[in-house]
């Protein structure tokens, strides 16, 4: 991981400038040291270098163009979204050329009967489900990670971002069907489509998640399904984490699919509370979010059948929320504990790894002792029907050492979710972040065969260069060159 | 020697002669367009599979991975032919984890042995009929459609891992058995569709869902194709939630017919809504999707609470068809569907009513031709040009027409993918990687393995 480096780039060569700014605009192009450096930080507890120049292109053209012109500088180069990115996947590793997306943020085209949208990467996932909301096209765009109000589309499909509905509607990637790519060599391609199932691979599916590693994404074809009729959301508090864990798979086993299932513990419910006054009684050791979806006959009783289980698992509490107003009451719980926590610590490191869904309880049970054996705080939040774990650990990184600490027990509880049948990334990506622990997963001959991948695209490695895979596989290019 | 012969002893030695077949009859079984492979290799472990593999590669021998063989007539004739390589005994349910609604399966296993294994505990894989003799990775490398997508999504929604045997590599694993499983690239994602040409899928995890309450099926006689696929949009995209819907020819509504007294006799465009879920919800849903289709003009039947393995082979066009028809798998935007089946009906040769089934959701058609077996030059000239006018109007639709069954003497006058997508040749360049001597699939899809130049 790169530490924070001083400033000592030479400013970019005023040719340079020039040729990008004949390509995007004058106004179009960063260059003064404040923004180079300012691009070396995203949403990551990680810093890197400080960009050689910044270019917000317009168009897919001027994508190609700016990566051409890289290529012919040999100039590596990276895509940014909104830099809210939490692997450090956007973050120049080396002096690049950051391509911002920001400007290409038009909706292109809203199709009802196929259920598609057609977007710009630049547009902000938010900024989508308002435009179909207040168009009334009884449709919306269903990923919503956390970060929706800033995200980009570009964003999400570069790290195939979750949110609170991926059990069952999926992450980002079920809902990519088609995307155009600008190519690390400046080609463009067009993959997948309005046309499901196009013969051959799935080559969508590829590039979704690939961080920007393989080309750059221009234009994406994405899903939208139409509103459900009905939405009935729950709040169920239990006595400790185990038997909430426990309601969670007895919500499953019965058949009932719902839209999300949240899990807070203790520790985050006290801090929601102290931020938002939500009131939690003292017996609840753990909260319990469930939200249904469907046609409006069938879900009342499911919404009972909920009630029973979690009644049979000893829960002390259940609000059923009567009007969109309760629910949004009882998603506050959830959605602000981000900014709860903010509060109290300066900085936030947010883990993200995933387990079988009938051993989260478990998991969290050990992060917390994992932290607490470092001497660390921590909250835990959980998409637990996916089987995500959330934990959040706030420190003071002024205090030397203490990043480092949070980082060695970040590595321990991802080890602990490969161990426990799990992987280590549910929703954030590898980035810089992750790229050591890909060996806790992948073997040699399965990071190979990725690798060569990556290089049959960008055989130079200048497309987001040094990311993904361990540092001694780009190490060991450079000694026997590309 | 014969190159049987040549062959037959490093296999035995990898797979012992169990695993390997020579006999006329086993070659000729796997034949493909005329030609037989030297050696059937059967093997028993992923670990063989992997042997079987990495022998080819060090030999550079023609390898071809057959699962069920349903749709293994996809592709152009192979350039070389020496292994098919049968997963018939792949055969083993590694896992049916209960409480994580997950199923790890063997390539071979076949969707009708999923569904006795899960059935147990009122769950199932919902990426086919519980009664298909298809194999799980043949379902995968076909991709092919799911019936109730719209509610379980397709294959690519359903599947969370694999392991897969690579020429160079060996055996290796990507994905997970947990719902949010990708740590670097969807390698998974590759797989699928893949037609056997990147490597040989050994196992697979799947994610499984709930047996629903209830399912129930309205069926509904229309004028028009168009008229049938605007009630399609209008059924998806209000506030109920149809499993599948699919729309059939008059013809193939005549064939439903036959099988099912659900589509009525009547020799009609015919749509077929299917719902799954609870009484409660299915009830209401029935009643207002009846209302629609009065409201459309169309002529609602009784509803029926299931099709069975017949029906369910009638909708998705899984009936065998006999070797004299020409099978045309033909693939539009959802929305495009009523326009292309009115187009189509255009293009039935002398002016016969047209035998196809399509998919609404999955824009998938299936269009079946009935010709003689031995055509003369001007029946095929006809035939071929017919096909080159239908890829042409797809083309300018967005959309495509792969040919999945043909009689020989048309086989070699039509292409079998028609025009490429562009999309082709990072398809090559993956290929080129992870199947460096290409032996997989040999020459089978040209237009995926032939363009191999760098890119720009
Ligand atoms: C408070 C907070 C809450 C969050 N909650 C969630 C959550 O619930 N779920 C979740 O999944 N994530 C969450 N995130 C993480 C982050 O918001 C997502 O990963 C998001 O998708 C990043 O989008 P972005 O536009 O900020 O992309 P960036 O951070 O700018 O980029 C992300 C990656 O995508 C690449 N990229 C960007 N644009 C393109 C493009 N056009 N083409 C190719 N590659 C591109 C970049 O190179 C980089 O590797 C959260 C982050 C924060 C700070």
């Amino acid at each position: 991981m790169t530490a924070l480096q001083p400033d000592n780039t030479s400013d970019p060569p005023a040719r340079l400038i020039a040729r990008l700014e004949a390509i995007v605009g004058r106004g179009n192009v960063l260059h003064s040291k404040a923004d180079r450096f300012v691009y070396g930080y995203d949403a990551s507890v990680f810093r890197g270098r400080p960009a050689k120049a910044v270019a917000l292109p317009g168009s897919t053209g001027e994508v190609a163009e700016l990566v051409r012109l890289a290529n012919s500088e040999g100039l590596a180069f990276v895509a940014r979204g909104a830099g809210t990115g939490i692997n450090g996947g956007a973050l120049p590793q080396e002096d690049l050329l950051v391509i911002e997306l920001s400007r290409m943020n038009r909706i292109l085209e809203v199709d009802p009967d196929n259920r598609l949208v057609v977007v710009e990467p630049g547009v902000v996932n938010q900024d989508l489900k308002l435009f179909l909301a207040k168009r009334g096209f009884g449709f919306s765009y269903v990923p919503d990670p956390g970060s929706q109000v800033v995200s980009t589309i570009g964003g999400n499909v570069g790290n195939n971002a979750g949110g609170m509905h991926c059990l069952k509607y999926g992450v980002t990637s079920n809902h990519i069907a088609g995307l155009e790519v600008v190519l690390p060599g400046g080609e463009i391609i067009e993959v997948g489509g309005k046309t499901p199932d196009r013969p051959g691979m799935d080559l969508t599916g590829f590039f979704v998640g690939s961080e920007g590693t393989l080309g750059i994404v221009t234009r994406i074809i994405a899903r939208i399904l139409p509103l459900p009729e009905a939405v009935l959301t729950q709040l169920a508090l239990f006595p400790d984490l185990d038997s909430a864990a426990r309601a969670v798979s007895g919500i499953m086993a019965a058949g009932i699919l719902p839209a999300a299932l949240e899990l807070l513990d203790r520790r985050s419910m006290t801090l929601v509370d102290r931020a938002v006054h939500i009131g939690f009684p003292d017996a609840a050791g753990s909260a319990l979010i469930i939200e249904l979806d469907g046609v409006r006959e069938g879900l009342e009783i499911e919404v009972g059948r909920v009630r029973e289980i979690c009644t049979a698992n000893d829960a002390v509490e259940i609000q059923t929320a009567e009007t969109p107003e309760a629910a949004d009451r009882i998603w506050l719980a959830r959605r602000a504990a981000y900014g709860a926590m903010a509060r109290i610590s300066p900085t936030i490191y947010i883990a993200d790894g995933c387990v079988p869904r009938n051993r989260l309880s478990e998991a969290i049970g050990r992060a917390i002792e994992i932290c607490a054996r470092k001497g660390l705080e921590v909250i835990n939040l959980a998409h637990a029907g996916d089987g995500n774990l959330h934990p959040l650990i706030p420190y003071d990184q002024t205090i030397p050492g203490e990043k480092e600490k949070v980082i060695e027990a970040a590595r321990e509880l991802l080890a602990m979710c490969v161990e426990m049948g799990g992987t280590i990334t549910g929703e954030h990506g590898i980035g810089v972040e992750k790229q050591e622990e890909m060996t806790l997963l992948f073997n040699g001959r399965e990071l190979d065969a990725m690798f060569s991948l990556k290089l049959a695209f960008d055989p130079a490695d200048r497309c987001n260069p040094r990311k993904i895979f361990p540092v001694a596989m780009f190490d060991r290019l450079q000694l026997s060159g590309p | 020697m014969n190159k049987s012969a040549v062959l037959a002893s490093p296999a035995e030695s990898l797979l012992g002669a169990d695993g390997v077949h020579t006999s006329q009859a086993a070659l000729a079984q796997h034949a493909l367009d005329g030609l037989s492979p030297s050696v059937v290799a059967v093997p028993d472990t992923s670990e063989g599979v992997a042997e079987v593999l990495k022998w080819a590669h060090k030999d550079g021998l023609g390898v071809v991975v057959w699962g069920s063989g349903s749709r293994i007539g996809l592709g152009a004739r192979p350039s070389r032919y020496d292994i098919a390589i049968s997963l018939s005994r792949l055969n083993r349910i590694m896992e049916h984890d209960v409480e994580n609604l997950t199923l790890t399966a063997q390539a071979g296993v076949t969707l009708l042995e999923a569904a006795r294994t899960t059935v147990a505990h009122n769950q199932m894989l919902a990426a086919g009929w519980p009664w298909s003799r298809r194999t799980v990775g043949g379902l995968i490398s076909a991709n092919r459609p799911v019936p109730k997508r719209l509610l379980y999504g397709s294959v690519r929604d359903q599947l969370l891992g694999i392991r897969i045997a690579l020429a160079e590599k060996g055996l290796v694993g990507f994905g997970g058995k947990v719902l949010k499983n990708v740590a670097g690239y969807d390698m998974t994602k590759l797989v699928i569709g893949s037609l056997g040409s990147l490597g040989v899928i050994v196992e697979a995890t799947f994610k499984l869902f709930a047996i629903p309450h209830r399912e129930t099926y309205l069926a509904a006689a229309l004028a028009s194709p168009i008229l049938a696929a605007s009630l399609a949009t209008r059924l998806a995209n209000g506030p109920l939630r149809p499993a599948c819907l699919f729309l059939l020819s008059p013809l193939a509504a005549e064939r439903m017919a036959k099988a099912q007294k659900l589509a009525g006799a009547a020799r009609e465009w015919t749509l077929v809504a299917g719902f799954d879920g609870r009484s409660e919800a299915i009830r209401r849903q029935i009643a207002d999707a009846r209302a629609l289709i009065t409201q459309a003009g169309g002529d609602p039947r009784p509803a029926c609470d299931t099709i069975g393995e017949a029906g369910g082979r009638c909708l998705t066009a899984e009936e065998e068809s006999p070797p004299s028809v020409l099978r045309l798998r033909v693939g539009v935007a959802p929305g495009d569907v009523g326009d292309t089946l009115a187009y189509l009906e255009t293009e039935s040769p002398g002016d016969e009513p047209i035998d196809a089934v399509a998919d609404h959701p999955g824009g998938a058609i299936t269009l079946l031709f009935s010709l003689p077996e031995h055509p003369g030059e001007s029946q095929l000239t006809e035939t071929a040009g017919r096909i080159e006018r239908i890829r042409a109007w797809l083309d300018e639709h967005a959309g495509f027409a792969v040919l999945e069954q043909a009689p020989a003497p048309y086989k070699s006058r039509i292409s079998p993918w028609g025009r490429s997508s562009g999309a082709e040749r990072a398809m090559g360049l993956i290929k080129s990687r992870l199947d460096p001597k290409g032996i997989l699939a040999p020459g089978r899809f040209p237009e995926m393995n032939g363009h191999l130049g760098p890119l720009s």
